[in-house]
């Protein structure tokens, strides 16, 4: 439960991180982010990664928890990778839905 | 040349001299995390849930039936992931400290977790992909690890300078785009290091500090004279228990493990008697590994004829500790389920991190050559070492797998045996790596590895009581992993073998996908 | 001798190898007389930390400008560990 509650955590965590980068939150919203606004995304993202290793360390204790910990964010960061790359960007989406809309019309 | 570009040689040239023997590394101690596992899938005779009452009263007595004037006895009690109990004996005449290790030992028998003797195969178990890793095989042990901690050194550098060299780090970190060729190879090479980068930098430096008096003793040197030295009060050795020649009844053993998982605050892993029957007796209790990350049996001694206490754990101070920890974590016997899980899956991360970096090497310079329809000698070499190792040795690992299962039970040397069939295979793999032409090299070696696990998977369903779907109805996970295991790593294998099959398929995210060459077939 | 050249890369990577071993070695005896605890502790956390001078070492020979300048470098610290160790092992 607490290894569950800390892996979302990462995942939230490197999710943002991620998304304050130019190039995946082009992905993910079809423009470039604010310089304010990928800050604020950077700071969030990496307060939530490093939360995430209190309930780590509530569920296995503070040695193995911080072992742990660093196995859970690589998972985290690894379906990231996977999500980034097998869905498909924003603009793409929005290209696919106008078709859709236009075959249907 | 800058920095990044100085540390890109280092890094090319550091990875590429070890890189198959890495990867091999790597292989064989990512499988090793599940060494009880495959342990107790290669010894199905063992399937009693442990006793531990049962077992203390069994063990002695059968140890009085068949060694009962012995030097010593040995009673090596499971964990939770295994249930059998070995028991060994050594005779007055053996010159060695205690009863000696190994399979295929006469001076052995082992009790199910219920206490009764059973009769099981010889087999090495998950012990033989734990010793290949750092012992290999066929040489000299003392050979193999020196050179196996020559590749770690070399490991280490590569980490080192993959790290300086990599100019987007961050930006890269989620990054990976299919369907390029060099650039996908890179990205999948990029993403198994940096995603898992902790787990590779710790597993490599504690890797080196397991044998870290082999290798560095030069510090002992200059402080104690001789490695010798520090050993010596490394590990002090308490006086050889003298037989006094008068016989005397062994105390209750159940009484003595309490009282040492009292002191401790954890289990008993194994106990050691000393002159057993005789008024010297001792017995010494060490203490289950799997408790704490630190290595260190913290052995209890108690007099085996009275109960009393002799002497509790020795204090552990901040060198030994450190360096116990370090051994530790790179074992990873404190790891639970959850964390076990997690360490195997960034150790396939470190295998495919060697593997996709070799191709790497072929891949960037394939592109690069004047005339593709013959390469350089140095390219062919590796080219051929890629396939005799990335796709040769899971294929003979399964090799293994399939003589526990299929040689008779009684014959002889047949723990030697399973472990020659593995290395038989991989001949055989290997004349297939260097005559055949790549494509269908790999094709054939990618596509008989899945063969051979699905059909191990099958075979237990079938033949054993280890099956699939028997192992889930009985809630016995670790063997529904193992079948479930093979399956999975069986659809891997079928995935790469298609791959390397369609020349014009784009390479994709990977261990072990192909090159799709420009080269027609050699 | 060119930058890449096979005798430029074997040149470097010998005196990565040799010379990381070496200084890795003699630093680590330093630090085992040097680290302010027990003896087996302070031998036993040395040589731990050998090894990332090891690396440390690899990394400068490679970063070095030159391969002359490189082994400049490993020989005065060479010399200057081998100073160290004589007064604090003495």
């Amino acid at each position: 439960m607490m290894a569950l509650l800390s892996f979302l955590l990462a995942l939230a965590g490197f999710a943002l991180m991620g998304l304050s980068q130019t190039d995946h939150h082009r992905w993910a919203y079809a423009r470039a982010p604010a310089r304010a606004l990928a800050r604020r995304l950077r700071v969030a993202g990496a307060i939530f990664v490093l939360l995430s290793l209190l309930p780590a360390a509530a569920a296995w204790g503070w040695a193995f928890g911080s072992f742990g910990w660093f196995g859970l964010l690589s998972l985290a960061a690894a379906i990231l990778l996977i999500i980034r790359t097998y869905l498909p960007s924003r603009a793409a989406r929005d290209a696919a839905s106008t078709t859709k809309k236009q075959g249907k019309s | 040349m800058s920095l990044r570009q100085s540390q890109s040689l280092l890094h090319t040239w550091s990875g590429l001299l070890v890189g198959w023997i890495l990867f091999g590394i790597f292989l064989a101690g990512t499988v090793s995390f599940w060494r009880d596992e495959i342990s107790r899938w290669a010894r199905p005779e063992l399937s009693a849930p442990f006793d531990r009452e049962a077992v203390l009263k069994a063990a002695p007595a059968e140890l009085a039936k068949r060694a009962p004037g012995a030097k010593g006895w040995s009673i090596d009690l499971p964990g939770d992931r295994n249930s059998g109990v070995l028991l060994r004996w050594q005779s007055q005449e053996d010159g060695g400290r205690r009863p000696r290790r190994g399979a295929g030992d006469e001076n052995s028998q082992w009790l199910d977790g219920a206490g009764n003797p059973v009769v099981v195969r010889e087999t090495a178990g998950g012990d033989f992909f734990y010793r290949l890793h750092f012992d290999l095989h066929y040489v000299p042990v003392l050979w193999a690890r020196w050179f196996v901690g020559f590749c770690a050194l070399l490991m280490l550098v590569a980490i080192v300078t993959g790290v300086i060299t990599h100019k987007k780090i961050f930006r890269d970190f989620f990054t990976f785009r299919p369907g390029r060729r060099q650039r996908s190879w890179l990205d999948g090479h990029n993403a198994a290091a940096v995603l898992t980068l902790p787990f590779h930098l710790m597993i490599t430096y504690t890797g080196l500090i397991t044998l870290m008096t082999l290798y560095m003793p030069w510090p002992a040197v200059a402080t104690y004279g001789s490695r010798q030295a520090m050993i010596a009060e490394q590990f002090p050795r308490p006086p050889e228990v003298e037989r006094s020649g008068k016989p005397e009844q062994l105390v209750p053993l159940a009484g003595l493990v309490d009282r040492a998982e009292a002191l401790w605050g954890g289990r008993a892993g194994g106990i050691l008697i000393a002159q057993p029957g005789d008024a010297a007796q001792q017995v010494m209790v060490r203490r289950r590994l799997a408790d704490r990350i630190v290595d260190g049996e913290q052995t209890i001694r108690f007099d085996g004829s009275t109960g009393a206490l002799l002497a509790g754990p020795r204090p552990e101070s901040a060198g030994v500790v450190a360096r116990g920890a370090m051994i530790g974590l790179h074992a990873g016997r404190f790891a639970d389920t959850g964390i076990r899980w997690l360490l195997f899956l960034s150790g396939l991360a470190g295998t495919g991190m060697a593997a996709s970096g070799l191709i790497l090497w072929t891949v960037k310079r394939r592109e690069k050559q004047p005339d593709p329809a013959r390469p350089p000698l140095g390219f062919r070499i590796v080219e051929r070492l890629n396939i005799a190792f990335l796709a040769g040795m899971p294929l003979a690992m399964t090799g293994f797998l399939w003589a526990n299962r299929l040689l008779p039970l009684g014959s002889s040397a047949r723990a030697d045996a399973e472990i020659g069939a593995m290395f038989q295979l991989w001949a055989v793999a290997i004349i297939v790596a260097i005559l055949a032409p790549t494509r269908l090299a790999w094709t054939m070696l990618l596509g008989a590895t899945a063969v051979s696990l699905a059909g191990l998977a099958i075979a237990d369903g079938l033949l054993t009581a280890n099956g699939l779907p028997a192992s889930i109805a009985r809630g016995d996970w670790g063997m529904a992993a193992m079948g479930a295991g093979f399956l999975a790593f069986a659809l891997l294998f079928a995935w790469l073998a298609r791959h390397a099959a369609h020349r014009s398929q784009p390479a994709g995210r990977g261990r072990r996908v192909p090159q799709s060459a420009a080269v027609p077939a050699e | 001798m060119t930058r890449n050249s096979a005798k430029h890369i074997l040149g470097r990577g010998l005196a990565a190898l040799f010379g990381s071993y070496a200084l890795a070695a003699l630093w680590g005896s330093v630090l085992a007389h040097l680290l302010p605890m027990p003896r087996l502790d302070a031998t036993l956390i040395a040589t731990i930390l050998s090894f990332a001078i090891f690396a440390g070492v690899a990394v400068y020979v490679f970063a070095a400008r030159s391969l002359r300048s490189a082994l400049a470098g490993l020989c005065v610290s060479g010399v200057a560990g081998f100073l160290i160790l004589r007064v604090a092992g003495a």
